[in-house]
C-alpha cells in the first residue's frame, strides 16, 4: 500500500531527528454493516478507512502521530511535528534495508470484503432470524438484527528492517429481541464474531439462535429481584470469561506492569490464583475472532499460558513493554487501528477446562447465585477492584437452579477473586467482545467453563 | 485543511449532479489533535494526528444508500457515491425522507480559544505526575496522566444549497491517584475540560484525586439497606444519555421507546423539567444546526413532569406526525438520527439546601457501559462515595453497590435543591437531585 522507497526515507528523516526506532503502520480497513429492524432493511453503510501511524521511540518514551495521507511530504511533516521539541542527531544513522516477510494466512477465509457476496445474498439471513424471532411469541415487541464485516490491510515497516504486511477479515452478527408484558419490558442480545468471512454467517441457525434470545427474553419478563450480599456464585461458561478478562487479563498487560499500577507488577512466579486456574491467552486459535497471523508490530503472535495450576508464569509484551519490563514480547501488540499506537492487550483469553461436572457445583450450593449470561463490566487496573452486571441469572437453593433474578452485579478484586476458584469445569466455550483500552477497540475473544467462586459480593434489588 | 474540504464538497456536489442525484447530503468532520501523556517525570506519549472522513447520504427513488471515506481523491469520492447509489437499492422505500433545508451557517467558535504553546502542554502535563506523587508518599506513579488541544470541525452541505460549518477547541486534562498503604490500594480518577487552556485548573484536579483516593484508601463497604441518593452531575448526565430514547423520536419511530405512548402524561415528578437547548450560555458546544442543516431551537421535553415533546428530525417528524424540532444528528459514518444538544433540567418547589437530610452522594460507579439496561430501566452499579448527614460527610464507603430503576428514579424524587451543578464536559446542568431510596449492598 505505501511504497517502500517512501517509507526508508520517512525512517531514515525520524532516525534524523533523533529517534532509537521507527516504525510505520500502514492500515486500510473496508467496512459493510447491513441491519434489518422492524422487519424492514433499517440500514446499509460501507466504507473505506484508510491512514498511516508514525511511532518514533526516544528511549522509553513514544511520540505518534498520524495522516490520512500516503503522500511522502505529508509524512514527513509528522515527523517534523512529532519531533518538533527532540534534539537532532549528529550520528546520523540509517535504517536497515527491508526484507519483506510474507506471512502464512492461518485463517481460511471465503467471503471476506475482497471477495464478496452481492447485498442479496446477505440479507436474507437477517430476515429470517426476524421472522423466527418474531414467530415465537407475540410478546416479541421489536427484534432488530445486524451484520458488520471488516476487512483490514496492514502494512508495516520498521528502522530494524521489518517489512511485513497481512488481511484480517472479521465478521459479527448481532441479534436483538425486546419483549414486553405490560409494563415490564427485557430484552435479549446475541453477538456471535469470528475471523472469517460472510461463510460464518452461513453456519449459523437462525432458528436456534431466535429460541435462545426470545427464551432469555421471556424468562428475564417475570424474574424477581436478586438478593444482595456475599454468596457463592457460579459463573457459566463462554462470555462468563469476561471478568476473567477485564478483572485479571488487563492487570497482565506490560501497559500496567511496567508504570506498576497492576497489583500483579512483581508476582512473576508467585501464586496468584487458586491452584485449580490455569489461563492461556493464544493468538492462533483457527479463525477465532482474537486471532491475529502478526501482532500490530509485525511479530508472529503466539500462545501464551499467562497462569498455570494457579502460578503466574507470563504477562502479556510488546515492544515498548519489553524495553521496560524485560520479559520477552508476545506477539500480543494490538491496536485499533493507525489512530493509535500499539500497547500488549489480549487475543483470545481464557481459563482452561478444569475436570469438574457443572451438576456437581449446582449442587454444591445451599443459597448463592447461577449468572447464566454476563453482561460486560468495567475494572480499575490499579487495585483490581470490578463491577459485572449479570444479563440472566438464578437462584441457587439447596442444590437446585431456582427463579430467575434481576438486577444481579458481581462486585469484587481481581486477585482476591481467583483465589476463590474452587471448581472449574469440564464445558469449556468461547465468546467474542470488543475490549476498549489505551489503544482503542481490538476483537477478543473470552472464554472459561464454568466456575465456582466460593463467596462474591452480589449487588441486586433486595 | 479548510480549502481540502470545500474542495471534497465541491467535487461530491459536482459528482453527484453528474450523476444526476438530486436529492443528497454530504458531512465532513476532522480534528486536529494534540495528546501528551507523562510517566516517572517525563514525557511518555506525544501523539499528533490530523484526520477527517466524508459521508454521503443518497436519497434515490425514496430509498436511502449510505456510504463513506476517509480519502478524499476524486476516485474515492466517486466510488462512495457509487457505494451508496447501489446500497440505496436494497434499502426499503421510505416516503419519510427528503432533503429539504436551504440553510448556510458558518459558525467558528475558536475565535476567542486561547492561544499556547506545546511546551506549556508538556509542562503541565509533568506538572500533573509530580504534583500528585508530591501530594502523598503513598502515590505511586499516577496510571493516567494526561492532557489535550483538540480542533474539530464538521461540514453539512447538500444538493438543495445548504451549507453549514462548525469549528471548534477545546483543551482536556486528566489524572489519576493511585495509593497503596500495606495491602489497601485505593485509586480515582478525574478529568477537567474547558475552551481555554488557562481555564484548566491543574491544583484543583490534583487535589480532587488526592482527598477521594486517600478517603476511599481506608473505606469499608456501605451497610447495606436503602438509602436517599444523588448521584455526580457527571453520572446523571451518563444516565440520561443511556436513557436517551426514552424521549427520541427515532426510538418512538422504531417502537422503543418506553414513553412512546406517554406524549402529554406524567412521566417524571411534576418539579421536574427537562429542556435541551443548543446555545445553553456556560455550555463547551454551541452548534447553532443540525445535522440536517436546520438551524436548532430550544425545546422542552418534559414540562412540570409532563412529556411535552419528543427530539425530531424531518424523517420522525413526518411519520408520526408531529412538528419537527431539528434535532437531527448523523455522522460521516451512520445513518440520520436525533440527538440532544446541551441537557437543562429545571425545577420548581426547589429548597435551598440539602442540610435536613441524609443521603448518599455517589463519586464514582463502574460498570456504567453494562449495569444499564436501556431497555428496562435497570440499573445495578459497582459504587464509591459517602454518606452525608446534616450536610457534613459522615463516612466514606467504597466497594459497594446500587440498585434500582431509572424510570421509576425519575418519578420517584424527594429532594431538589437550588443549587445548580454542571456536568464536567459541560453538556448537562441539573441542580441537586435527592432520589428516594434505592438498594445498597455491601457489608
Amino acid at each position: 500500500m505505501l511504497d517502500s522507497l517512501i517509507a526508508k526515507e520517512v525512517i531514515d528523516y525520524g532516525l534524523k531527528k533523533g529517534a532509537d526506532f521507527i516504525d510505520l503502520f500502514v492500515d486500510q480497513q473496508q467496512f459493510e454493516t447491513l441491519s434489518v429492524k422492524s422487519s424492514e432493511v433499517d440500514n446499509i453503510s460501507n466504507g473505506i478507512n484508510f491512514g498511516i501511524g508514525i511511532r518514533l521511540i526516544y528511549g522509553t518514551k513514544v511520540l505518534y502521530g498520524y495522516t490520512n495521507s500516503k503522500n511522502k511530504k505529508d509524512l514527513l511533516d509528522v515527523v517534523d511535528a512529532l519531533s518538533v521539541n527532540e534534539k537532532v542527531r549528529q550520528d546520523v544513522e540509517q535504517s536497515m534495508s527491508f526484507n519483506f516477510e510474507k506471512n502464512i494466512d492461518q485463517h481460511l477465509v471465503h467471503y471476506g470484503l475482497n471477495n464478496n457476496l452481492s447485498l442479496d445474498e446477505k440479507i436474507p439471513f437477517l430476515f429470517n432470524v426476524d421472522q423466527e424471532t418474531r414467530a415465537l411469541s407475540e410478546k416479541i415487541s421489536q427484534v432488530s438484527a445486524s451484520i458488520s464485516q471488516r476487512s483490514q490491510e496492514i502494512e508495516i515497516f520498521n528502522s530494524e528492517g521489518l517489512h511485513t504486511s497481512d488481511t484480517r477479515n472479521y465478521i459479527r452478527l448481532g441479534v436483538n429481541a425486546v419483549a414486553e408484558d405490560g409494563n415490564k419490558r427485557e430484552d435479549s442480545y446475541y453477538s456471535p464474531g469470528a475471523m472469517m468471512g460472510f461463510e460464518f454467517i452461513n453456519s449459523l441457525d437462525p432458528k436456534s439462535i431466535s429460541e435462545n434470545i426470545v427464551k432469555e427474553a421471556l424468562t428475564k419478563l417475570d424474574a424477581i429481584a436478586c438478593p444482595a450480599g456475599k454468596m457463592p456464585v457460579i459463573i457459566d461458561n463462554g462470555f462468563g470469561g469476561v471478568i476473567f478478562h477485564e478483572a485479571c487479563g488487563h492487570l497482565l498487560e506490560t501497559t500496567s506492569v511496567a508504570k506498576k499500577a497492576s497489583v500483579f507488577h512483581d508476582k512473576m512466579g508467585e501464586k496468584i490464583a487458586s491452584s485449580k486456574v490455569s489461563a492461556v491467552d493464544d493468538g492462533t486459535l483457527g479463525n477465532y475472532w482474537g486471532s491475529i497471523n502478526i501482532d500490530d508490530e509485525g511479530m508472529a503472535t503466539k500462545k501464551t499460558q499467562l497462569i498455570k495450576d494457579g502460578i503466574l508464569t507470563s504477562f502479556m509484551v510488546d515492544k515498548l513493554g519489553s524495553m521496560k519490563t524485560g520479559y520477552e514480547r508476545t506477539g500480543s501488540a494490538r491496536r485499533e487501528n493507525y489512530r493509535y499506537a500499539p500497547t500488549s492487550r489480549m487475543r483470545n483469553t481464557y481459563i482452561e477446562a478444569g475436570t469438574d461436572k457443572f451438576d456437581d457445583m449446582i449442587s454444591s450450593i445451599d443459597k448463592g447465585i447461577y449468572c447464566k449470561k454476563m453482561g460486560g463490566g468495567s475494572v480499575s487496573p490499579g487495585t483490581g477492584e470490578f463491577n459485572f452486571v449479570a444479563n440472566e441469572s438464578y437462584l441457587i437453593e439447596n442444590g437446585k437452579i431456582k427463579s430467575c433474578v434481576k438486577g444481579a452485579s458481581l462486585i469484587g478484586t481481581g486477585p482476591d477473586t481467583l483465589t476463590k476458584i474452587s471448581m472449574i469445569a469440564d464445558n469449556l466455550d468461547f465468546s467474542a467482545g470488543v475490549c476498549g483500552s489505551v489503544s482503542g477497540g481490538v476483537n477478543t475473544t473470552v472464554g472459561q467453563p464454568a466456575i465456582k467462586v466460593d463467596e462474591i459480593l452480589v449487588g441486586g434489588g433486595k | 485543511m479548510k480549502q481540502v474540504i470545500d474542495n471534497a464538497i465541491d467535487y461530491t456536489l459536482k459528482s453527484l449532479k453528474k450523476s444526476k442525484i438530486t436529492q443528497a447530503d454530504i458531512i465532513v468532520s476532522g480534528s486536529d489533535k494534540l495528546s501528551l501523556k507523562s510517566e516517572k517525570g517525563e514525557l511518555s506519549e506525544y501523539a499528533k494526528s490530523k484526520t477527517h472522513s466524508l459521508g454521503v447520504r443518497i436519497i434515490n427513488k425514496n430509498k436511502v444508500g449510505i456510504s463513506f471515506t476517509e480519502d478524499f481523491s476524486d476516485w474515492a469520492i466517486d466510488q462512495t457515491i457509487n457505494n451508496a447509489l447501489n446500497n440505496s437499492k436494497f434499502a426499503k422505500s421510505n416516503d419519510y425522507i427528503s432533503i429539504e433545508s436551504q440553510e448556510v451557517f458558518n459558525e467558528d467558535d475558536t475565535i476567542n480559544s486561547s492561544l499556547t504553546n506545546t511546551s506549556e502542554l508538556i509542562d503541565k502535563v509533568i506538572y500533573m505526575e509530580q504534583a500528585v506523587e508530591k501530594k502523598d508518599s503513598r502515590a505511586k506513579t499516577p496510571p493516567y496522566n494526561g492532557l489535550s488541544e483538540v480542533t474539530s470541525y464538521s461540514v453539512l452541505a447538500n444538493t438543495k444549497g445548504s451549507r453549514c460549518s462548525y469549528k471548534t477547541k477545546y483543551y482536556s486534562s486528566y489524572t489519576s491517584c493511585l495509593l497503596s498503604d500495606n495491602e489497601k490500594n485505593s485509586m480515582h480518577s478525574q478529568y477537567d475540560v474547558a475552551k481555554n487552556f488557562n481555564e484548566l485548573n491543574f491544583d484543583a484536579l490534583v487535589d480532587e484525586v488526592h482527598e477521594i483516593s486517600s478517603q476511599f484508601l481506608n473505606a469499608e463497604q456501605i451497610k447495606s439497606g436503602s438509602y436517599p441518593v444523588k448521584f455526580s452531575p457527571d453520572l446523571l448526565n451518563t444516565f440520561f444519555s443511556s436513557f436517551s430514547s426514552l424521549y427520541s423520536g427515532k426510538s418512538v419511530m422504531d417502537e422503543l421507546s418506553p414513553w412512546r405512548d406517554k406524549l402529554n402524561e406524567t412521566v417524571t415528578d411534576e418539579r421536574l423539567t427537562i429542556s435541551d437547548i443548543s446555545m445553553y450560555e456556560g455550555s463547551l458546544s454551541k452548534i447553532p444546526f443540525d445535522m440536517e442543516g436546520n438551524k436548532k431551537r430550544d425545546i422542552h421535553i418534559v414540562k412540570d413532569g409532563k412529556l411535552s415533546e419528543f427530539l425530531h428530525n424531518s424523517e420522525t417528524a413526518k411519520k408520526l406526525e408531529m412538528e419537527n424540532n431539528f434535532c437531527a444528528s448523523r455522522g460521516p459514518k451512520s445513518p440520520l438520527s436525533v440527538s440532544s444538544s446541551n441537557t437543562v433540567i429545571t425545577a420548581s418547589k426547589a429548597v435551598e439546601n440539602l442540610n435536613d437530610i441524609t443521603y448518599v452522594e455517589i463519586l464514582s460507579a463502574q460498570g456504567l457501559h453494562s449495569g444499564i439496561s436501556r431497555t428496562s430501566g435497570n440499573i445495578s452499579l459497582g459504587v464509591s462515595g459517602r454518606v452525608i448527614e446534616n450536610g457534613k460527610v459522615k463516612h466514606y464507603f467504597k466497594d459497594s453497590t446500587v440498585s434500582g430503576n431509572f424510570f421509576q428514579m425519575l418519578k420517584n424524587i424527594h429532594t431538589i435543591s437550588s443549587k445548580n451543578e454542571a456536568s464536567r464536559d459541560k453538556s448537562f446542568f441539573c441542580p441537586e437531585i435527592i432520589f428516594d431510596e434505592l438498594t445498597f449492598a455491601g457489608s
